[in-house]
């Protein structure tokens, strides 16, 4: 039966590249109609099509194959196709349970993902869009009461609001379950005071059944590097100026796509992924964003060295957070 | 469940008035710790129907075998109720639905009784059904030995919003925990009260956002529409901006829009912004004109504001623009009211303001809004936007009308949401954490190929 699913999928799996390459919206919600004619499920048809052509996605801005616009435009087309998955999905009577973004996240695509395999499978999930701040988050719960919340990080620069979303959530005495690419490591989802961790949809449903129903306020954080977190958060802005400034990558009034204009825009994600370490106590953060963004650099034609040098500039502006400077030297 | 996992709720529960010193003390901190626990379980979940569920969890986890709390919440009573072998279950019952004779009797006189349950037959049966609201729990009840169900009014600010039934399993009673119990009922009462008021107060506020949340946009063939709305209140979450499509159903090419902004922010400010969305519709009833409907808008909203209204005295801006199509030829007409000007972006990834200079709406009675007109050719994209966009505050500068085109450039030809998202990100890049006004953007895209 699985090969049979395989086959399926995979004969719509070029054809759906090609709508969402071309930006074709129509085409994809043609695609998605035919795959689903053809007897493939729900689950299947966003594992094996849409999450597979998110995938390559992400591949063609890393190699510099894609401008950020064509990226936008293609995930454009996946949020719609799967949007409209989600609003045809019979919902079964149960409890709610709410999917929310990491704050200032705008990849709501795994979110979307999620909510619309938990629909499939009968549960009454509702996805609360990209970016969902504190204030929304508890608002949602006291007028919804949810059995749980599953809250999404794509980016680990996203960490630190994650936890306070964490809290808020646990405020409400209500189970948090997190997951996405932002959790390479276990200790991060543990430190962070999340109630569960799910790696895939099928986890989250597997996770979802043995929850507590109610959980206490989460724990304060004490290690060293927590309360570096927190200057370094708070600092954010500033460090990022001088950092720039001390990197000197010229005139920036340049393409978006130029290696000097990406750098640039990334380093207060890597600021944020300081504070991430930090505040998880993992400094395979930064490694994993150091080499990500030399590749992306080099991708472009820029020197990867200039990475090292936004390192060297930003252990420069921490001199005073020793366990900062332990984690930038890893 | 296992005998030892129950000792915890014989110890909260013994009677140790005859026992030794250490084993009294040893028990009254234990109730002060539960008590404690419990206080804050109540107040943290300010959900009623998930606060009833954590309390009767954590009744039946620590300190009884059976529990039921109902109380009444809006137009319902809440009931959450179990035992300690099984997950609590909650329903909502409307109020016309009465209540067990002995369970409504102590939610009208306040005061607790004692409902002795008889070992067998129907006189147990008779017994349970005058106390326990579900029917399910009832009959499980009957084929166990609970011997007897003390019900308690749950009491705050001198008001008796609901009841707690407690029972022990094989004949336990509570003789010895009279005190106990009266500090347990005050807690609930109290907490529970908090959590009615907010759910009340939430309800109200919840109907009021509903009612001033835009409208959903329609679906036209060829063309796209996305929008994106920040409020500046986030816990409030409605704002001073606004923005409407509407399309005529006799005439669904014939688009009208809106996009504005109110001075202010909140609620105050969405329920004028509500104001000023039904004016407009109003008026697109009698004109067509963008132009004439924003005077005939302007008119409306310079009376009211000449009542004396806390609500009428605030300043708006707004654009408001017609599309009308004439076989390929697609159309866009817009007047503006003191916003900031409409963008084009075209195809090739240039971008044209669309200059449309009238005041401010609300100030001056009779004024002008002159027009301006533009083809939407396919792959151009019509953007309105409020000045929360250009004016959210970054590091060193604003976010400005040369960022917003640059951005919008870079996205020439892409789908309306891509466009949308595409602003939303590099806005809220600039912002990083900084406080912002109300943000609004509504984008149109007129697609490439057939139909359009």
């Amino acid at each position: 039966m699985s090969t049979l699913t395989d086959e399926v999928g995979a004969a719509h799996r070029e054809d759906y590249w090609a709508a969402v390459s071309a930006a074709d919206t129509d085409a994809a919600h043609a695609v998605a109609a035919r795959a689903l004619e053809a007897g493939l499920g729900v689950e299947d048809f966003l594992e094996q099509v849409v999450v597979e052509a998110q995938r390559r996605v992400g591949e063609r801005w890393a190699a510099n194959d894609w401008s950020v616009a064509q990226e936008h435009a293609a995930t454009a087309v996946s949020e719609a196709v799967v949007r409209r998955l989600a609003d045809t999905l019979h919902v079964g009577p149960g409890p709610l349970l709410l999917v929310a973004c990491a704050e200032r996240e705008w990849h709501a695509m795994p979110a979307l993902v999620l909510t619309t395999v938990l629909r499939a499978r009968g549960l009454d999930a509702v996805h609360t869009g990209a970016s969902t701040s504190r204030d929304e988050l508890v608002s949602t719960i006291l007028d919804r009461g949810p059995r749980a919340v599953l809250l999404s990080a794509s980016l680990s620069s996203s960490l630190p609001r994650l936890r306070r979303q964490v809290e808020a959530v646990r405020g409400t005495g209500t189970p948090v379950v997190v997951g996405g690419r932002a959790f390479t490591d276990a200790r991060r989802w543990r430190t962070l005071g999340a109630t569960a961790y799910a790696e895939s949809p099928a986890r989250a449903l597997e996770v979802l059944a043995e929850l507590p129903r109610h959980v206490g306020a989460a724990p304060a954080l004490h290690h060293p590097g927590a309360a570096e977190a927190r200057a370094v958060q708070a600092g954010a802005d500033r460090i990022v100026g001088d950092v720039l400034a001390a990197l000197d990558l010229g005139n920036l009034a340049l393409p978006p796509d130029d290696w000097r204009v990406v750098l640039a825009t990334h380093t207060s994600h890597v600021v944020d992924s300081v504070a991430s370490a930090l505040l998880c106590d993992d400094p395979t953060v930064l490694s994993e964003a150091r080499a990500w963004l030399r590749d992306v650099v080099a991708g472009r034609g820029g020197d990867p060295a200039a990475v090292d040098r936004l390192w060297d500039a930003l252990a420069h502006e921490l001199r005073d957070f020793p366990v900062a400077l332990t984690m930038l030297a890893g | 469940m296992t005998a030892t996992t129950r000792e915890r709720p014989a110890r909260l529960l013994a009677d140790s008035r005859s026992a030794e010193p250490r084993a009294r003390l040893a028990q009254a901190v234990s109730r002060a710790e539960f008590l404690l626990r419990l206080s804050r379980s109540v107040s943290a979940v300010q959900n009623p129907d998930r606060g009833l569920e954590a309390l009767v969890e954590l009744l039946l986890d620590e300190v009884v075998d059976v529990a039921q709390v109902v109380v009444r919440s809006g137009p319902h009573h809440l009931v959450s109720s179990g035992t300690h072998v099984d997950e609590p279950t909650t329903v909502r019952r409307p109020l016309a639905d009465p209540l067990p004779r002995d369970a409504a009797a102590t939610m009208e006189t306040g005061l607790a009784t004692e409902v002795v349950l008889p070992r067998h037959g129907s006189a147990r049966r008779e017994a349970l059904r005058s106390v326990v609201v579900d029917p399910d729990l009832a009959a499980r009840l009957e084929l166990s030995e609970v011997e007897l169900l003390v019900v308690l009014p749950l009491t705050a600010r001198g008001r008796t919003l609901g009841s707690l039934v407690v029972g022990r399993d094989r004949g336990g009673d509570f003789s010895g925990s009279h005190a106990f119990l009266g500090d347990l009922t005050d807690r609930i009462g109290v907490g529970l009260d908090a959590t009615l008021l907010v759910a009340e107060s939430r309800y109200v506020a919840d109907v009021l956002r509903r009612s001033l949340a835009p409208g959903r946009v329609p679906e036209v063939p060829g063309l796209q529409i996305a929008t994106h709305v920040r409020v500046a209140h986030e816990s409030q979450a409605v704002g001073g901006d606004f923005f409407d499509v509407l399309s005529d159903p006799a005439h669904p090419d014939d688009l009208m829009l809106l996009c504005g902004d109110v001075t202010g922010k909140g609620v105050e400010a969405a329920v004028h912004a509500k104001r000023i969305r039904n004016a407009v519709r109003t008026s697109s009833l009698v004109h067509r004109e963008p132009g004439a409907v924003l005077a005939l808008t302007n008119r409306v909203l310079v009376l009211e504001a000449d009542q004396d209204d806390e609500f009428s005295e605030r300043l708006a801006t707004a654009v408001c623009g017609r599309l009308t199509r004439d076989g390929d030829r697609l159309e866009v007409t817009l007047a503006g009211a003191g916003h900031p000007d409409a963008l084009i972006v075209r195809a090739d990834g240039s971008v044209e303001a669309q200059e449309g200079q009238g005041v401010a709406l609300g100030l001056l009675d009779g004024a002008d809004f002159p027009e301006t007109t533009a083809c939407l050719d396919p792959g151009d994209t019509l953007v309105l936007y409020t000045d929360g966009v250009t004016e959210a505050r970054g590091v060193h500068d604003l976010f400005g009308q040369e960022r917003l085109e640059a951005t919008l450039a870079a996205v020439a030809g892409m789908p309306a949401a891509a466009v949308a998202e595409a602003v939303a990100v590099a806005v809220s890049d600039h912002l990083g954490e900084r406080a912002h006004d109300d943000i609004a953007l509504v984008v149109l895209h007129r697609e490439v190929g057939a139909g359009a």
